[in-house]
């Protein structure tokens, strides 16, 4: 059975899930869904956005919406465009993005930021799952690159709330088996482990600070073990993740900066390719003749 | 035996243990196709009468297997395109095989057992055998490196081994025997869910000293009977020493009814079963048999959809297919997905939604709840989102996604050397997919494609 194209456009399957019916063998189907992990992923950022809220209050929200309106309209278009169908994707990488900006940021440059997330993440290679760079991370380099003073946050003390919010929704992204625990566990030990070194030889800042503060949580949670950008095979989210966690705590001591935790994870995006490829061929090297 | 991946779909509707014989339909639609079969030889003409078990057609690209009369009657050709069809039906006591006059002399006198190998091929008992690695008829006057023997039908839904043999362990132990005649000194390997269970050590006791078996314990998950993967793991490879072949039970049935007896299997058990089957059960049926006769008064209300053997492998029968084919198993029907899901059906706990993966509430119940599913494809086909899934419940190891991502681009060389032929076309990959990416019918399209691409050639 065939959806009419101008019903499943206004109709994104999360909405009415559409009529599809299975084509052929296998005719019956798991009921999980790519649109079942995007309103997962949602719902786990949403103590995050009302930790910022309660904090940022109305500039914040305005944030979000100049965050989601952007994408809406890249996405709307794109699909008037080239009659494609619009999809969940952009309500996690909306509020990623808002909630990786701090709230001060001008509304002009969030807007500018949502349109390279959604055209780097999603339009230019036609579909979500196609993309090797998060599209929220770039965005947000490319903000960094060029406006760094905008997105400095004010180092010191990890706020509580958030990081108890980013805790909670990690915790279900976890169990529902969304985001990858491998990366978390090995990215979260390995900067802990490192910091604590430096922390005890050098008297560098405390493992907690390192842990915590500059949104690591968040971004290991939501961006590190984003599973479109990183390593598919458990060995390549072994190494990933330990590159990762030492590559925050070294680019943070070597630049002075929380935020250089994003640097890290655009490393890790960069990496996770070439690391899939090397445990590939060791797998296929096992496969029987 | 360990297995990796497989998975068990819990789908309402299994068939009991109930065995039915239905009415005698007032006439038979014997298809000419079937899974693995093209009976293009006709050998009876248009008002002939014909007796049980006699030979209709021959598949002659698969060493002539007969397809047998399955009843006494009127041969009818050209009534329905596609199907002979038996009307002025009769029971009748076959005749032995011996006595009759229509066969050919025996070829390949100097093979081993060559009376009993063109019995078993003239009695129908050859067309239950099939190559373990391919899934093809192998040939009959062949010699194989190996027999596997499975007592397991565990793809949901198609006929229990445990149940066809329930009161036929003698009949099923003396066809043992008679294979063993057949192997030589190569082994027999007989797959059981557990090798010291009583049916078990009942077999062993009822076989003769000069049979040796080798029992194989497999655990009671879906695809743990699949030929290729048990060829895999008992260490038997592709090779010039003979193919693997593999049997079920209603082909040791079979065979015994053709060596022992000397007559021909026309009736063989079925399953029917599935969430939209309103009595779930097995029937004792003969091919031909028509499909509308069969499933009235035992489907539920609704327009259904009903796949011939088991829901994973199976093929939808259209409204083409009247009568049941030679090689089938069993019917599983399903209720057609008429209806959208449910608003925001995405953002529901699944308290009671059982899924491969831990996204539904449901997960927290155990994993075998038995679900009343429909053929709803549950989201819309799109890109791989690497999940891995795909990876983790492959039976063969392989890596789903890895092959995907190169059949996409059109990169069939690439796809070769990720073993796309190592895929036994299990359709677990697609079955969990969340993206909805049809796997298996693209890896069984890769692996039938021929090797267009140049080999590789390096200085």
């Amino acid at each position: 059975m065939r959806t009419p194209w101008a019903w499943s456009m206004v109709n994104p399957s999360s909405v009415l899930r559409p009529t599809l019916c299975a084509p052929g063998a296998p005719h019956v189907r798991d009921p999980a869904s790519v649109a079942r992990h995007m309103w997962l992923t949602t719902m786990a950022l949403v103590p995050c956005l009302l930790a910022r809220l309660y904090e940022g209050g109305w500039r914040m929200a305005a944030v979000v919406a100049a965050s989601y309106a952007t994408m809406a309209a890249v996405e709307a278009a794109d699909t008037l465009l080239r009659r494609r169908v619009i999809d969940e994707s952009i309500l996690v990488a909306g509020l990623l993005l808002a909630l990786l900006l701090p709230h001060s940021t001008p509304l002009w440059m969030v807007a500018l930021a949502a349109a390279v997330a959604v055209l780097q993440g999603k339009v230019l290679l036609n579909d979500v799952g196609r993309n090797r760079l998060n599209g929220p991370l770039v965005a947000w380099a490319l903000l960094a690159l060029l406006w760094p003073k905008t997105l400095q946050t004010p180092s010191g003390a990890p706020d509580e709330l958030f990081l108890m919010a980013a805790a909670l929704g990690g915790a279900l992204l976890l169990a529902a088996g969304v985001t990858n625990w491998r990366m978390v566990a090995t990215c979260l030990f390995w900067a802990l482990v490192l910091s604590g070194l430096l922390h005890w030889q050098h008297g560098a800042a405390a493992p907690l600070w390192h842990h915590l503060g500059g949104g690591l949580l968040l971004g290991t949670l939501f961006i590190a073990a984003d599973r479109l950008t990183s390593p598919i095979t458990a060995g390549g989210k072994w190494i990933c993740g330990t590159i990762v966690g030492i590559s925050v705590v070294a680019l943070r001591e070597a630049l002075g900066f929380p935020d250089a935790a994003m640097l890290a994870f655009l490393l890790g995006n960069l990496l996770s390719p070439l690391l899939d490829n090397a445990v590939f061929a060791w797998r296929l090297k096992r496969l029987p003749a | 035996m360990r297995m990796t991946g497989g998975y068990d779909v819990p789908l309402a509707g299994r068939p009991s243990s109930r065995v039915e014989v239905p009415d005698d339909p007032p006439a038979f639609y014997l298809p000419l196709k079937s899974r693995r079969f093209h009976f293009s030889n006709i050998l009876v003409s248009d008002g002939q009468c014909t007796a049980q078990g006699h030979v209709l057609a021959r598949d002659e690209d698969n060493y002539a297997v007969p397809l047998l009369a399955p009843r006494a009657g009127v041969v009818r050709l050209g009534q329905v395109p596609g199907h002979i069809v038996l009307e002025d039906l009769r029971r009748q006591q076959e005749q032995p095989w011996e006595v009759r006059q229509d066969q050919p002399h025996i070829p390949h006198r100097n093979v081993r057992g060559a009376l009993k190998r063109q019995k078993m091929l003239a009695l129908g008992a050859w067309q239950f055998f099939c190559d373990a690695h391919s899934g093809l008829l192998p040939d009959p006057f062949g010699q194989a490196s190996a027999l596997i023997v499975s007592t397991l039908n565990l793809e949901p839904f198609t006929a229990r081994g445990a149940i066809q043999l329930r009161r036929r362990l003698t009949h099923a132990t003396r066809a043992l025997e008679h294979l063993q005649g057949l192997m030589d000194d190569r082994p027999v390997f007989l797959v059981l869910p557990e090798i010291r269970s009583v049916f078990a050590r009942g077999v062993l006791e009822s076989l003769r000293g000069h049979t040796w078996l080798n029992l194989v314990e497999v655990p009671l998950r879906y695809p743990a009977d699949n030929f290729a993967l048990l060829a895999r793991e008992l260490g038997l490879p592709r090779s010039a020493d003979g193919p693997v072949w593999g049997v079920r039970i209603e082909g040791l049935l079979a065979v015994d009814r053709a060596l022992t007896y000397s007559r021909p299997s026309v009736r063989r058990l079925i399953s029917l079963g599935g969430p939209g089957a309103s009595k779930c059960l097995h029937v004792l049926i003969e091919p031909g048999y028509p499909l509308r006769e069969l499933l009235a008064g035992r489907l539920k209300e609704g327009p259904m959809r009903v796949v011939r053997d088991g829901v994973l492998t199976g093929a939808a029968c259209g409204a083409g297919y009247l009568g049941i084919d030679s090689e089938c198993t069993g019917f599983t029907i399903l209720p057609q997905c008429d209806r959208p899901g449910g608003w925001l059906a995405e953002l529901g706990p699944g308290r009671s939604t059982i899924s491969y993966g831990r996204s539904f509430l449901g997960h927290l119940r155990g994993k075998l709840v038995p679900q009343e599913m429909n053929d709803a494809l549950h989201g819309r086909p799109q890109a791989c989102i690497s999940c891995g899934q795909c990876k983790r419940v492959c039976p063969a190891g392989i890596m789903p996604y890895l092959i995907h991502r190169h059949l996409r681009r059109g990169n069939a060389a690439a796809a070769a050397r990720s073993r796309v032929d190592l895929c036994v076309s299990c359709g677990l990959c697609s079955y969990v997919c969340p993206a909805k990416i049809e796997l298996m019918q693209q890896f069984v399209a890769a692996r039938r494609a021929p090797a267009a691409a140049p080999p590789e050639v390096r200085p």
